[in-house]
C-alpha cells in the first residue's frame, strides 16, 4: 500500500499568498493525499479564500477559534493529520511556495538517506530560496560536523541538525515517538526545538533537488540587533523559547553563550534599555518555562 | 459425549458418559476429561490407559496433565467419580504386550473463573495490598495508574530486550510429508472462559475448521474452562495444559502433533508457552506460518505484546485490533510495517441500528456500566463516579450490567454510598441490549483496553459514551468525551461533562454522532474476520 502524505499549512490573515502556496501543493507531481490547512482564527477573508477549495475532498479546514501561533497550529496540524493516520507530515508556512517535484524528491531522497545511513532519518526539509533565486537567509537549517558525508556518497543532500518549518518532512514515526510541537512556545524557536527534539537518535537531511519558494518581504535572516518596541512581543517569545531550551534540554554552557551573544547584538545594535530589560526578564522567565509535548493519539 | 476430536478409542467407559451413554460427568467435565486423555494419547502414542478420574471442590482447578496425573494418590477432598480405559489410536512403538498406563485425572469443581486473583493469595504482602485495595479503592488505584504512567512514559516503550534471531536455513523434517495426515492449525489460548481475546479466539478457530484445517487448540493457564463446551469447539482436538508438563513429554507432544498432524499454521491468541516454542516449530519446518493476534499494551508488565516483540523473528505476521497497538508495534518498537496487519473486530458483533426507545417522560437519565465486574474494569471508579454525580446532578439511574470477581465489592459500594435507590445491578444472560435501549450514557472507566465493543453496540443504539482515554478509544469515542485514566482526574471531569451531557441533549447528540463517524473511518480497515479467512485460505498452498 502506498504511503499517506499529508501537507500542513499554518495560516494566519494571509491571504494574498495563501491561495498560490495551496495550488502548489495540490500540483505536487507526487499528489498529497490530504491538505491540512490551520487557520490560526483569521481575521481577514481567508475564510472565503479557502471555500473555494471546498469541492476538493483531499482539503481539510481546521478553523482555530483563537491565535494559537506557528507552535499552536502546527501542533494542531499535525496532530489532524497523524489522527487521520498520515504516514508523513509535510508541513509549511503560508507564503510558502512549493516547485512541483518538491515533495517527490523529498520522499526519494528521505528514502535514499535512510538507505545509506542505515538507520531512521527523523525528517528531510527542502532547499528554500527566495524569490529572486537566491538563498533564503531565514531558513537556512544548522548542519552538523560531517555535513558531506552523504554528498560523498553520491547523495544530494546534507546532514543537518535542525530547521524552520518550511516545506518540513516529518515521518509518521518521530511524531510516535517526540510528539507535537510546543504549543507553549506560540511562536519563535518553537521549529529548532522541535528538530533538535525529534533528532535524538540522529541527525536530519537536507535534500538540495527540493525546492521551495519562501516569499518574504525581505531578505534577511533575524537577531536581537532587530529588536523595536513594535517588534518586540516577537523577540521576548523567542528569548523565553530558547532560553528555557537551552537550560533544560542543552547544556548549562549552551545557556551561558546564548545569553552573551542576545546581549551582544542587542548592544552592538544599540537597543534600548526597557527592551534589554524586557529580553532579560523573559530569559529568566525560561528558566522556570518548560512545557511539555503533547503526544499525538492513533485513531485510524 | 464430546464432540472435541479424540485421538483414543474407548475401551470401557466407567460410566463417565464418553460414549454417549449414561452420563456421570457434565458436558464440561466431559470435554476436560476427553482433553486429558487427547494429551495422554499424543505423549504415549499407541499405548492403553486405565484413569481414574476425580472430581474436587468448587474453587479448585482441574489437573490434567501434570505430575499429578502420574502419582496414584490425590487430596482427601477429591471423589471418585469413575475409572475409564482408552486406547490411543496414535500409531505408537508400545509393544504389544506393554502394561496399562494408570493415570488419575482431577476435573476439579466448578470456578467463578479469572484465575487467581493476586490478592486471595497467601502471605502477608497479600494481606497488607488486599487490606489497601480493598479498604480504599480509589485511592490505591491512584496509586496504580501513577505507576502505570511512569511505565508507560518511562520504562515499557524504551525497553529493549535482545530479539530472538530469525530462523534462516532449517529445512522441513523428512518424512513427514504424508498426505493423509489432516492440515491443522495449532491454536494457542490463555483459557477456555469469558473474555475479549478468547471470543475472538473461538471465532478464529471456527474459521480454521470452515477453511478445512483441524483446530489443534492448547491452553496454559489453570482454569475449570467453563468454555470448553462452546459450539466452535466441536470436532477440534482440544489439549488444555497444565504447566509444567513432566520428564520429556513436552518434546513427545511437540512431536506428536507436527508427526500426527500436517500443521500448516499457528495462530497464537494468548499463550505464553506456546510463544515461546514458536522458533521451534519454525526450526523443525519453516513452512508453517505463525500468526497472533494481540488486542492491549499492558504498560506496567509489557503483557503479551512484550513477549510477542521480543520473539517477533519467529512470527510471520502480528495481527492487532487497534491503530494504537498497530503505531506502537511500528513505530516505536519497530517491527517491520508488513508484518504488522490491523484488522480490528468491528464485524464480530455487527448491530444493526437501532430505534431508540421512546424516553417515557419523566423517566431519569439513565447511565450504564456494561463489562465484567473487574479490576480492569474498575466498577469501584463507576460506582464512586455514580455517588458524586448524584450528590451534585439529582435525578439520575445507574445500571450496573455484569458479573465478575468484584461483583461483592460492587454491592458493598453501593451500600456504603447511599445508591441502593438509583443503582440496579443486572447479570448476564440478561441482554445488554436491553441495558442500553434504556441508557442515555455509557460510561467506560477502564484502565486499559483495546476496541471496546460495547462503544460499536452502543452507537448502535444512539447512545453516548463517556470513556477513560486508554488503548485505541480515541478510535472510536468523541474526543469531547475522553477522560484522563487517573482516578481522581477521571471522577472530576466525567462528572463534570455527564452533568453538560444532562443539560444538553444536543451535546449528547453531538458525541454520538461523532461515535458514528469514527466507527464509519475504522470501518474503512480491513476486518478482522475477512482478515483472517484470507490468512488461513494461504496457508492452505
Amino acid at each position: 500500500m502506498t504511503d499517506k502524505v499529508a501537507a500542513v499549512v499554518v495560516t494566519y490573515n494571509r491571504v494574498d499568498k495563501l491561495g498560490k502556496v495551496l495550488d502548489s501543493i495540490l500540483a505536487q507531481t507526487r499528489s498529497v493525499d490530504q491538505l491540512i490547512v490551520v487557520d490560526n482564527a483569521s481575521t481577514d477573508s481567508t475564510p472565503q479564500l479557502l471555500s473555494v477549495y471546498d469541492d476538493d475532498p483531499r482539503v481539510e479546514i481546521v478553523r482555530l477559534s483563537t491565535n494559537t501561533g506557528g507552535a499552536g497550529g502546527f501542533a494542531a496540524g499535525m496532530e489532524r493529520a497523524y489522527e487521520r493516520g498520515a504516514d508523513w507530515v509535510w508541513i509549511m508556512d503560508d507564503d510558502c511556495y512549493t516547485t512541483e517535484t518538491a515533495l517527490e524528491k523529498l520522499l526519494e531522497g528521505h528514502a535514499e538517506a535512510e538507505t545509506e545511513l542505515g538507520r531512521p532519518v527523523p525528517y528531510s526539509c527542502s532547499l528554500v530560496r527566495y524569490t529572486d533565486g537566491s538563498i533564503c537567509e531565514m531558513n537556512n537549517p544548522g548542519t552538523t560536523w560531517d555535513w558531506g558525508r552523504l554528498i560523498a556518497k553520491g547523495l544530494n543532500s546534507v546532514l543537518i541538525t535542525n530547521c524552520s518549518f518550511v516545506s518540513v518532512l516529518i515521518p509518521r514515526r518521530s511524531i510516535a515517538k517526540y510528539g507535537l510541537p510546543l504549543v507553549e512556545y506560540f511562536i519563535w524557536f518553537d521549529d529548532m526545538e522541535y528538530t533538535l527534539r525529534i533528532s535524538a537518535e540522529g541527525p536530519g537531511v537536507q535534500i538540495l533537488d527540493s525546492v521551495a519558494v519562501h516569499d518574504m518581504p525581505e531578505n534577511r535572516g533575524v537577531n536581537f540587533g532587530d529588536l523595536n518596541p513594535g517588534n518586540a512581543w516577537k523577540f521576548y517569545h523567542g528569548a523565553r523559547n530558547e532560553s528555557s531550551y537551552r537550560w533544560h534540554h542543552d547544556d548549562k554552557l549552551a545557556w551561558v553563550q546564548f545569553v552573551v551573544t542576545t546581549y551582544a547584538w542587542m548592544v552592538r545594535a544599540r537597543v534600548g534599555r526597557r527592551l534589554q530589560l524586557g529580553v532579560a526578564k523573559r530569559i529568566l522567565e525560561g528558566l522556570k518555562f518548560d512545557p511539555k509535548p503533547k503526544m499525538a493519539r492513533s485513531v485510524r | 459425549m464430546t464432540r472435541a476430536r479424540q485421538v483414543f478409542e474407548i475401551i470401557d467407559d466407567g460410566g463417565s458418559g464418553l460414549d454417549g451413554a449414561e452420563e456421570r460427568l457434565s458436558p464440561r467435565e466431559l470435554c476436560l476429561l476427553a482433553g486429558a486423555l487427547n494429551y495422554h494419547s499424543l505423549v504415549q502414542p499407541g499405548r492403553e490407559f486405565r484413569a481414574v478420574v476425580l472430581r474436587g471442590p468448587n474453587e479448585s482447578f482441574p489437573r490434567l496433565t501434570g505430575d499429578s496425573c502420574h502419582r496414584l494418590e490425590w487430596p482427601a477432598d477429591r471423589t471418585v467419580v469413575c475409572t475409564v480405559q482408552v486406547r490411543s489410536t496414535l500409531n505408537g512403538t508400545a509393544p504389544d504386550n506393554a502394561p496399562l498406563v494408570p493415570l488419575v485425572i482431577d476435573l476439579g469443581g466448578e470456578h467463578p473463573g479469572g484465575g487467581t486473583s493476586y490478592y486471595s493469595r497467601a502471605g502477608l504482602k497479600a494481606k497488607v495490598l488486599r487490606r489497601a485495595r480493598f479498604g480504599a479503592p480509589v485511592a490505591f488505584d491512584a496509586l496504580r495508574q501513577g505507576l502505570t504512567d511512569y511505565y508507560e512514559k518511562r520504562i515499557t516503550s524504551n525497553r529493549r530486550p535482545p530479539r530472538i534471531a530469525r530462523v534462516e536455513s532449517a529445512a522441513p523434517l523428512q518424512g513427514l510429508a504424508g498426505e493423509d495426515r489432516p492440515p491443522a492449525i495449532v491454536f494457542g489460548l490463555h483459557w477456555l472462559e469469558m473474555g475479549g481475546a478468547e471470543r475472538w479466539a473461538l471465532e478464529s478457530i471456527a474459521l480454521a475448521k470452515e477453511a478445512g484445517f483441524l483446530p489443534i487448540v492448547l491452553t496454559d493457564r489453570e482454569s475449570s474452562h467453563p468454555w470448553i463446551v462452546r459450539p466452535e469447539l466441536e470436532g477440534a482436538l482440544v489439549v488444555p495444559l497444565d504447566l509444567p508438563l513432566p520428564g520429556t513429554e513436552e518434546v513427545d507432544l511437540l512431536l506428536a502433533l507436527t508427526r500426527e498432524f500436517s500443521v500448516r499454521g499457528i495462530h497464537v491468541h494468548h499463550n505464553g508457552w506456546l510463544y515461546h516454542r514458536l522458533a521451534w516449530f519454525k526450526a523443525m519446518d519453516p513452512t508453517i506460518q505463525v500468526a497472533d493476534s494481540l488486542h492491549i499494551i499492558e504498560w506496567r508488565t509489557g503483557g503479551f505484546v512484550e513477549v510477542s516483540i521480543k520473539l517477533s523473528n519467529a512470527i510471520d505476521v502480528h495481527h492487532v485490533i487497534s491503530p494504537q497497538l498497530r503505531d506502537y508495534m511500528v513505530l516505536q518498537r519497530d517491527i517491520p510495517k508488513e508484518r504488522v496487519a490491523l484488522a480490528p473486530l468491528y464485524g464480530l458483533h455487527e448491530a444493526a441500528p437501532v430505534q431508540q426507545a421512546k424516553t417515557e417522560n419523566g423517566r431519569p437519565f439513565t447511565v450504564s456500566f456494561i463489562g465484567r465486574l473487574s479490576q480492569q474494569k474498575r466498577p469501584y471508579l463507576f460506582l464512586r463516579y455514580a455517588h458524586q454525580l448524584k450528590r451534585s446532578a439529582g435525578n439520575v439511574r445507574f445500571i450496573m450490567h455484569g458479573d465478575g470477581a468484584l461483583s461483592d465489592e460492587a454491592t458493598q459500594l453501593v451500600s456504603r454510598y447511599g445508591l441502593s435507590d438509583c443503582v440496579e445491578f443486572r447479570r448476564p444472560p440478561r441482554a445488554v441490549d436491553d441495558t442500553l435501549t434504556e441508557s442515555d450514557l455509557l460510561v467506560i472507566s477502564s484502565d486499559n483496553e483495546g476496541l471496546t465493543l460495547t462503544t460499536f453496540e452502543a452507537t448502535a443504539h444512539d447512545v453516548a459514551v463517556l470513556s477513560t482515554d486508554v488503548g485505541s478509544q480515541a478510535s472510536l469515542v468523541s474526543s469531547r468525551a475522553l477522560v484522563p485514566r487517573q482516578p481522581l482526574a477521571f471522577l472530576k471531569e466525567a462528572v463534570s461533562l455527564t452533568k453538560e451531557i444532562m443539560e444538553s441533549e444536543e451535546l449528547r447528540e453531538q458525541i454520538v454522532q461523532e461515535q458514528r463517524e469514527k466507527i464509519e473511518s475504522l470501518k474503512e480497515l480491513p476486518e478482522a474476520r475477512l482478515w483472517t479467512k484470507k490468512l488461513y485460505e494461504g496457508w492452505k498452498a
